[in-house]
């Protein structure tokens, strides 16, 4: 007997469920695709996105704002009507996925060109993927607009509070307090809203929102796992400082801050009892800890003393929370 | 149970928020809060020590410069000496002795390359990948563990991609191979053939008393990386104008040994994932050859290449999904 029979049969005998109620039909179709095939399927959907982008741009020419969002929407209109149309085709979706991927990169395009600013940009785009996040009806759609969303998010704030010029930007000298602060928030509304959303999951589900919220979900999971190297774009891709330099740069510590958040993330994975995600949260977090090494702004000495610390501190955590549960299970007996 | 299982579960039936609480107890879709302590006390614990490790690397690259090159071999040479003690104190499979294997692994990668900075030998670096690959061997068979074997096998394809990818035509590899004057695409092929008996041996293994040692996950990165070479030797035969023969065969090995592969899993009706993985492969290959041999402009080319794209991978995923459901089915019954 399936899970879903013994499930029904409980709930049956416990007067939750009428006993003629019917299963679900084709319940087979309820299973997602394997995560390696949407992944290949993913991919082939990406590069269709790009060549189709190209072919637009080369057709239609487009030289302004207006004629990359008037583009754009259309791709996305069409996306949403493909999607709206069967959502259970592969074919559909491949195409819709194309069609949604060209149509937000020519949006993105023609933000840039309308705002020449990166943070005006960013924002822009965290509301168009605010958008699709309601509008688009599929899942792996939703995900990606939420991830996309909490990139843009936080690359807005990054933006807008720190500025845009590499050049400058790369010697900038920033105090604790506000390095501190900045990803406090940047990173503390999303993780906030995670945590509520996990905790009111039975709430939710009762409303029947769990095709908008469940892929929301992922998507949030997967940025405070992941999507927390976007908070430091300048320097995660910077590995010198030209001779005789020297400076201090607090942002060096989002990448601590960041691990510690994929941790969490991996945490919130482990209440939804999805070994997938908290793997993506320990890796997430690794890969944190060795942008920490290369990010610079303090001397590797000084990250040397913060790690042992922090590696101390929470070595004790540790012991506390475990002693702690022992006395309490000594009392309970 | 599957949480979108569950969601398809609770939609269906419109329960209520007492009976969606009632199904969450009844398939445990929550961690007890005993379950959620001993998963935060252990990620506590794994990252309090992995943060301690991190600082104390840290450290040592921080004062890297003040260590003398006696003092540098004695400092890496001693780790590696402690981690085979502890080894031998607390043979695998304890996991003490298992990790400190995987350590005096990593630290043998350590020391070959403090031996290549510090003498400066004219090695290639292909070479110090493929000696700490053998080096290394001891240690991972002495770990039985398969983590161990995962980073031996990243090592070892580092390696193969130096090789192949620089092809620096010095090095006692190249030796071995220098009287065939092979082509790129042959040497890639070589590679790819690796990878793949590797994957043979996974199969074989699975079906004897060292299974626990070589879990499925280990078999499908050697899979991942035989078919990564597999493409790469691929895409060269396609764009690399050459009249050697010897390229069209090397194609032709690629697609038999695919077909190989795919005739293997599916008579096995286990995994999907090594089909997923060809079906990417072929997707890849198909749109390079169709780009090559395409003789329109640029506008028809990108059109066609994105339908190419869309076709390909829909037909690709309704197969792999027909595969999944009855294999699935199989399984339940």
């Amino acid at each position: 007997m399936s899970s879903i029979e013994t499930l029904s049969q409980e709930l049956v005998k416990r007067g939750l469920l009428s006993d003629d109620a019917v299963p679900p039909p084709n319940l087979h179709k309820s299973i997602e695709r394997p995560w390696f095939v949407s992944l290949v399927l993913g991919c082939a959907g990406w590069l269709a996105g790009v060549f189709g982008l190209i072919f637009v741009g080369l057709l239609f020419k487009p030289d302004s704002a207006l004629d990359f969002s008037i583009a754009g929407l259309l791709m996305l209109a069409a996306a949403y009507g493909l999607y709206a149309v069967d959502r259970e085709s592969a074919f559909f979706d491949q195409l819709a996925l194309a069609l949604s991927i060209a149509g937000q990169l020519a949006i993105t395009f023609a933000a840039w060109e309308a705002t020449d600013s990166a943070a005006g940009t960013a924002a822009l785009v965290a509301l168009m993927q605010l958008a699709l996040l309601l509008l688009m009806p599929n899942r792996l759609a939703r995900t990606l607009a939420t991830f996309f969303a909490c990139i843009a998010w936080v690359l807005a704030l990054r933006f807008a509070w720190w500025g845009e010029d590499w050049f400058e930007t790369h010697h900038q000298q920033v105090a604790l307090v506000p390095a501190l602060l900045g990803w406090v928030v940047i990173w503390v509304p999303l993780i906030i809203v995670t945590h509520v959303l996990i905790q009111s999951e039975v709430l939710w589900m009762a409303r029947r929102a769990q095709s908008l919220v469940r892929p929301a979900l992922a998507g949030l999971l997967l940025s405070l796992s992941i999507g927390t190297w976007a908070s430091e774009p300048f320097g995660s891709l910077q590995f010198w400082t030209p001779p005789g330099e020297t400076y201090t740069n607090w942002l060096t510590l989002w990448p601590l801050l960041a691990a510690a958040t994929a941790l969490f993330s991996a945490t919130c994975a482990f209440r939804l009892r999805s070994r997938a995600m908290v793997g993506v949260g320990i890796a997430g977090a690794l890969l944190h800890v060795m942008q920490f090494y290369f990010l610079l702004g303090t001397t590797l000495l000084a990250k040397s003393a913060i790690m042992i610390g922090v590696g101390v501190l929470l070595s004790i955590g540790a012991v506390v929370m475990d002693h702690t549960g022992a006395a309490r299970e000594e009392a309970d007996a | 149970m599957d949480r979108k299982l569950l969601d398809a579960f609770v939609a269906h039936h419109k329960l209520s928020l007492g009976a969606i609480t009632e199904a969450f107890e009844l398939v445990r879709a929550r961690p007890t809060n005993e379950e959620l302590r001993h998963f935060a006390i252990t990620m506590l614990r794994l990252a309090g020590a992995l943060s301690v490790a991190a600082g104390i690397v840290f450290f040592i690259a921080a004062n890297w410069d003040a260590f003398d090159v006696f003092g540098r071999f004695v400092l890496v040479e001693g780790l590696l000496v402690i981690a085979s003690g502890v080894a031998i104190w607390k043979p695998s499979p304890a996991a003490l002795g298992r990790f400190a294997l995987l350590f005096a692994f990593i630290m043998t990668g350590v020391l070959l390359a403090l031996f290549g900075q510090t003498y400066q030998t004219g090695a290639d670096v292909y070479e110090l990948f493929l000696t700490w690959t053998l080096l290394g061997l001891p240690f991972v068979l002495a770990s039985q563990w398969s983590v161990g074997w995962g980073a031996w096998l990243l090592v070892l394809n580092i390696a193969l991609s130096l090789f192949c990818g620089w092809r620096p035509e010095t090095g006692w590899l190249w030796i071995v191979f220098a009287g065939s004057s092979l082509s790129l695409a042959e040497t890639v092929l070589i590679a790819m053939i690796a990878n793949l008996s590797l994957w043979g041996l996974r199969e074989y293994l699975e079906r004897t008393r060292w299974s626990r040692i070589a879990p499925p996950w280990l078999g499908r990165l050697a899979f991942v990386c035989a078919v990564a070479f597999g493409t790469w030797a691929g895409m060269l035969v396609i764009f690399e104008e050459s009249d050697a023969g010897s390229d069209a065969l090397v194609l032709m090995f690629v697609l038999l040994a695919y077909a190989g592969v795919g005739f293997h899993t599916i008579r096995k009706r286990a995994d999907v994932f090594p089909l997923a993985v060809l079906a990417g492969s072929l997707i890849l290959l198909t749109t390079c050859a169709l780009a090559k041999a395409l003789d329109v402009d640029d506008l028809g080319t990108f059109f066609l290449l994105s339908i190419w794209l869309i076709a390909s991978s829909t037909v690709s995923g309704r197969l792999l999904m027909k595969v999944v459901r009855s294999w699935n089915g199989e399984t339940n019954a």
